[in-house]
């Protein structure tokens, strides 16, 4: 009787510990609700020359009721890129430089950023 | 008046299903006496589990054999001597723990992928509080590779799934298969035997299974 009840245990034993190893594997967790944000609007950059160091930049957007304030990019080769941000929504053009020298492959860029600090892509434009 | 009865008073493994007659006493309560018919249906997919409950009397369970079962499949089958069973449960047992191990190590590797997107993701709304700025393009690429990389999860849960069940599956019918199998007698069953008469010399070979 003392056998059987030993065996019995051995099985629950096995049993359990095999619920337990399954049990125990890694889940990975469930996918989270998509964030509520505000998509931003992509500006549409328009850039003319003013001089050939001189460059003036004018952008629109389609809300801009949504937008905080723009976000101005600077890209010299080789020498890498500088930001700089507007004042407020209303500010929509921008005039930049005398730059010291004539840069080739100058770029400019722009993008808006909402409320919610999340930032529109960048729209691109060269500068000549 | 017939009605069904389902009850399992001894061994839980196996229900009793009784017909019988219903009958209204005098004092109004209803008894259950004259059977009619007797039907005992084996629920064999819970077969471990249920094993626990069984009383070790109804069953010609061999301790040695059991618990070398326990220990892998096929263990204890090779213990009472059929070699083939042992052949086929522990091969079984074997690829099944084999694909165990390596879709665990698979499902792993791309849950903790997932579950780092998913955190760099829910990361987003603090940074966006705290005044950092976020590109809308880094918010939307981080959001499809994570749902790309849960996809790929949820594909490698199901395989690893797939492979534990199988692992079980063994284990229960390897365990199932040690209570009611008896050890194969090599005395009596003779492998070989010649039977000599006048007119005819008959070789009989037996094999076990």
């Amino acid at each position: 009787m003392t056998g059987i009840k030993l065996t019995r245990m051995r099985i629950l034993f096995a049993a359990v510990l095999l619920i337990v190893v399954v049990s125990a594997c890694a889940r990975h967790e469930d996918l989270p609700a998509p964030l509520s944000l505000v998509t931003p609007p992509k500006p549409d950059l328009i850039v003319s020359t003013v001089d050939s160091l001189t460059f003036n930049l004018t952008w629109s957007v389609s809300d801009v009721s949504v937008v905080s304030y723009y976000r101005i990019y600077t890209m010299i080769p080789l020498l890498g890129t500088t930001v700089d941000e507007t004042a407020d929504e209303t500010i929509m053009n921008a005039t930049v430089g005398p730059l010291g020298v004539v840069v080739p492959g100058l770029e400019f860029g722009v993008s808006s950023v909402t409320f919610q600090n999340v930032e529109s892509a960048i729209d691109v434009e060269p500068a000549f | 008046m017939h009605f069904l009865e389902i009850h399992s008073n001894i061994l839980p493994s196996f229900a009793y299903m009784q017909l019988g007659t219903m009958k209204v006493n005098s004092d109004g309560m209803m008894s259950t006496k004259g059977k009619h018919g007797f039907m005992r249906p084996r629920i064999v997919a819970a077969a471990v589990l249920v094993a626990v409950f069984l009383p070790g009397q109804a069953l010609a369970v061999d301790n040695a054999s059991l618990w070398r079962s326990l220990l892998f499949p096929g263990v204890g089958q090779a213990h009472q001597g059929h070699y083939k069973k042992a052949a086929i449960f522990g091969g079984t047992a074997l690829l099944a723990a084999t694909g165990v191990f390596l879709s665990s190590v698979n499902y792993t590797e791309q849950a903790n992928k997932a579950n780092a997107a998913r955190n760099e993701f829910l990361f987003f709304p603090t940074q966006l509080m705290n005044g950092e700025v976020i590109s809308i393009t880094e918010i939307d690429e981080t959001y499809a590779r994570m749902v790309s990389a849960t996809e790929e999860a949820d594909d490698r849960f199901k395989v690893r799934n797939f492979f534990i069940g199988a692992l079980i599956t063994v284990y229960a019918i390897n365990v199932v298969d040690i209570l009611i199998s008896k050890p194969h007698d090599t005395e009596t069953a003779q492998r070989i035997q010649i039977e000599v008469n006048r007119d005819r010399v008959m070789l009989t070979r037996t094999f076990g299974f």
